[in-house]
């Protein structure tokens, strides 16, 4: 018989070991807080730097300017008194009912644990949206985050000859990683024009000031995807991902400034083996919306953004958020909001040492400010053209991947069942949302059907439940504490 | 000003399956849901249909039990009514009924079932004991410190996504009008019937109707609906929670209950488990007072409890995971028997709630129905009326 073992007490925990909890964890082991880093993957970074290997030796590691700051941050953190708690899910928070306080219950390999803190930084990061369209769910066909993953943490080239389609300037960025690595791109699709692109930065011209670096890069990754004769589209769309048993051919249809268009003589058709897609970026919120924080929908900002104060408190006293889940803003606004964050739980505190510190949330406080202005200009230039989702989807597009459920279902539980008005009511009726990754993946997209059917409108939308455990759990961890049978 | 011979309100299990029944007897039926329809524990319990005593109504030893085996007419009428559901209702709700087994583990529980089994029979319910040896060939996926079993051929479980929708479009049919998104703000005797007022979002407008009978199936919170026609009606609010494993293919196609433990197993069609049986979640609060209307929290410990329940109940579980808790609130009776009938100081308006609302709903919207529009039931209902709760409203009487 088990049992879950006695929890370790820490002054804060931090969910994430991204740019934003990284930066929390600096301020706050610097005023000699017990800080707790909690994370899935096997080492510190997040998604943006993920580690290879300890085994592993390279020569250059994620070159070029953008890395610079988060890599530095990294190792500073990294030979700081923290305890690292890696390889570990986070299934739920739970406030304490009478105390202050919070108890986070994890799962580290097969085994539940606990751990307890003052103060709870959930800083979770985001993923990519996928969309349904023919051939979504055939092998080979990869979020654009996915193929830069490998090249990253595995120093890998997923495949050899990609295509990348999608809605978001990212992948010019991973084409270019790719090339560099030694793969065939054949082309680059953009939904938008190159007018919306030009039009972006026209409207905004201090934003090549402030972020000249990001230019530069993509000037530099542009470059080098001409150079490479990778062909660059705009105003195209995935018609089909096509293969028997794995990827092999990928149409492309030219679409209208609403991101309409039918298929047609106008398509143009790739031999690749993998497709890289990005349509922009939602953000992980669920571990705070258990805990009990208030969210809204801000579809361009990754969909349930959660509320915070200027210190970074949700609307539940004493759970902290920063980096993507308040918004998708990039790995710079997540590393300043860490930073607000663990001022604002260090002040809380009354961590002695902290009036040191104004001038770090003064440049932080203006880091921050600086990087949303980017990331409304990038959000607004990467949302989902209006018609879009409606011209990919067919009839027989999977919307739901873990309970395979088709857009055509969904259409019809619509169209015989007048009074579904919610997504949990969608949900109940089609079984969307309800597979391994409990509406994760596909809610953004039922959601969209809802508000094409004018069933709902994004002011009124309800985010599906999120509860304990916010990630599935192995029965076989779940402790026998019960011996004969009775239940008190 | 509209009129309609009766307004149900509630839009879960029992309200939409009372519109119907109510529809198809030829009564003009305006039902008003605050919600959406099935949006509460009509749509989010385990969907068991359970026709032996249950453990909630055996734990408190032999003396009660002779009372809650009182239900046991109502299961037989029950049991009836589903076997013809689909067909009635010409929807698929994913009904099975090959047959439940409620467990023995410990020596305390197998004289529990030796009792209950004992009771059931003089009600006419034909459940069977079977040895440990019988159960190895029946259900070869139990633990193997399960002794005994008591068998009931008709028990099993259906689709609780399902079947309260398939009520409202068969009530649609018959012509019931159903609002959602509508509360009922008040209502007042007149003549001899009744003035209500909906308050129908979005926009907030208010409707008058004159209504000829008011049928309470409000579920959880029966009890706040009543005090809108100045009734106290005894039924509290119980957050409970429950679990589901991933998909895995056919291997259990019994209902599982434990006879002195809080359990209830089941495969659905799908090919998840799910897990619950009466566990308790906790009241959120609002402004630091528990508040019942919002979705309960999920409390860890009792999971793991139900779950390790589980488990040893059907050792091949431990090969799943678990995809998702949930919880949900349901209205009891501090007798655990349902209120079902007029309320007697204030004629004209029924009640029909508590007890078991799944296995039971259907039952008593074809009883309450049957009452509303001919005065009177085949069944002998008087003992489940909420005339046992007179005391409490002898004050409270509106005429």
């Amino acid at each position: 018989m088990t049992q879950i073992p006695e929890s370790r007490a820490y002054d804060v925990v931090i969910v994430g070991a991204g740019p934003a909890g990284l930066a929390a964890a600096e301020v706050l082991a610097g005023l000699g807080a017990s800080v707790a880093i909690i994370d899935e993957q096997a080492r510190a970074g997040g998604q943006i730097m993920r580690q290879p290997p300890r085994s592993f030796i390279i020569r250059r590691w994620l070159p070029g300017g953008l890395y610079g700051a988060l890599k530095a941050l990294l190792r500073r953190v990294e030979t700081q008194e923290v305890t690292w708690l890696f390889s570990t899910t986070v299934l739920g928070i739970e406030p304490a009912e009478a105390a202050s306080g919070f108890e986070i219950s994890t799962l580290s390999g097969n085994t539940l644990g606990s751990v307890k803190a003052k103060r709870v930084l959930v800083a979770a990061g985001c993923h990519e949206r996928p969309v349904p369209f023919p051939g979504s769910l055939l092998p080979g066909v990869m979020g654009a985050g996915a193929l830069q993953g490998w090249l990253k943490g595995q120093q890998m080239l997923a495949g050899e000859t990609v295509l990348f389609s999608g809605t978001h300037p990212f992948m010019l960025l991973v084409a270019s990683q790719m090339i560099a690595a030694g793969a065939s791109v054949k082309a680059v699709a953009f939904a938008q024009s190159r007018r919306d692109f030009l039009f972006g930065v026209l409207r905004r011209p201090l934003i090549l000031l402030t972020h000249w670096r990001v230019f530069l890069t993509a000037a530099h990754s542009l470059w080098r995807i001409r150079r490479a004769g990778t062909r660059i589209f705009f105003r195209h769309r995935v018609n089909a991902a096509e293969g028997s048993a794995q990827l092999s051919e990928v149409s492309l249809t030219p679409v209208d400034h609403r991101g309409s268009g039918t298929a047609g003589a106008e398509d143009k058709r790739f031999t690749v083996d993998r497709l890289g897609l990005c349509y922009g970026f939602q953000v992980s919120s669920e571990l705070a919306r258990q805990a009990g924080a208030k969210v809204r929908w801000l579809e361009a900002a990754g969909g349930w953004i959660v509320d915070h104060s200027a210190a970074m408190e949700s609307s539940l006293s004493g759970l902290y958020v920063a980096g993507e889940i308040t918004g998708m803003a990039g790995a710079d606004a997540s590393r300043h909001e860490g930073t607000l964050a663990g001022l604002g739980m260090a002040s809380s505190l009354s961590l002695n040492g902290i009036g040191k510190l104004s001038r770090v949330g003064a440049r932080a406080r203006r880091g921050l400010a600086r990087e949303k202005r980017f990331a409304a200009y990038l959000n607004r230039l990467s949302a989902l053209p209006p018609g879009l989702l409606g011209a990919m989807a067919t009839e027989d597009s999977i919307l739901c991947r873990c309970e395979k459920v088709t857009c055509k279902t969904v259409r019809e539980i619509l169209a015989t069942h007048p009074e579904v008005t919610s997504p949990n009511a969608l949900k109940l009726l089609s079984r969307v949302g309800m597979g391994f990754c409990q509406g994760r993946l596909c809610y953004a997209n039922a959601a969209a059907s809802l508000i094409a059917a004018g069933r709902v409108s994004p002011e009124n939308l309800q985010p599906f439940e999120a509860r304990w455990p916010v990630r599935p759990v192995p029965v076989s961890a779940i402790p026998a504490t019960i011996s004969d049978g009775r239940c008190t | 000003m509209k009129s309609y011979d009766a307004l149900v309100i509630g839009g879960g299990l029992t309200g939409c399956a009372s519109a119907y029944y109510l529809a198809k007897r030829g009564s003009s039926v305006l039902l008003a849901e605050r919600n959406e329809i099935n949006s509460l524990a009509s749509g989010q319990n385990a969907g068991s249909l359970h026709f032996q005593l249950e453990h909630r109504l055996l734990q408190h030893g032999s003396d009660k039990g002779g009372e809650f085996a009182r239900i046991l007419p109502l299961n037989a009428f029950a049991i009836q009514l589903w076997q013809t559901l689909e067909s009635e209702l010409r929807a698929d709700l994913e009904i099975t009924m090959d047959g439940g087994l409620m467990l023995a583990v410990t020596d305390a529980e197998v004289a529990l079932l030796k009792q209950k089994n004992a009771l059931e029979r003089s009600f006419g319910i034909d459940s069977e004991l079977l040895t440990a040896a019988e159960l190895r060939k029946l259900a070869p996926y139990l633990g193997e410190d399960v002794q005994m079993a008591s068998y009931l051929a008709e028990e099993g479980h259906a689709n609780p996504r399902l079947v309260t929708p398939a009520y409202a479009r068969a009530a649609k049919r018959h012509g019931a009008i159903l609002k959602t998104g509508c509360e009922v703000v008040l209502l007042k005797p007149e003549g001899t019937g009744w003035i209500a007022q909906l308050r129908n979002s979005p926009g907030e407008e208010i409707e008058t109707v004159r209504i000829g009978m008011v049928l309470n199936a409000a579920g959880a919170f029966a009890a706040e609906a009543g005090r809108l026609a100045h009734l106290h009606l005894p039924v509290f609010p119980l957050p409970l929670t429950m679990s589901v494993t991933e998909r895995t293919k056919a291997f259990l196609p019994h209902l599982l209950q434990r006879a002195g433990a809080k359990l209830s197993l089941k495969q659905v069609a799908a090919g998840n488990v799910l897990i619950g049986g009466g566990w308790s979640s906790r009241f959120e609060r609002s402004n630091g007072v528990p508040d019942y209307r919002r979705r309960p929290r999920a409390q860890l410990d009792k999971i793991v409890g139900n779950i390790a329940l589980a488990t040893k109940a059907v050792p091949a579980l431990a090969a799943l995971h678990i995809l998702r808790c949930w919880t949900g609130t349901v209205g009891v009776t501090h007798d655990e028997l349902p209120l079902l009938g007029e309320v007697p100081q204030s004629p004209g308006y029924f009640v029909a709630v508590g007890g078991s609302g799944f296995t039971l709903g259907p039952a008593y919207a074809a009883l309450i129905a049957e009452l509303m529009v001919t005065r009177r039931t085949e069944h002998d209902i008087s003992i489940y009326s909420p005339a046992r709760f007179d005391h409490i409203n002898n004050f409270m009487a509106s005429a």
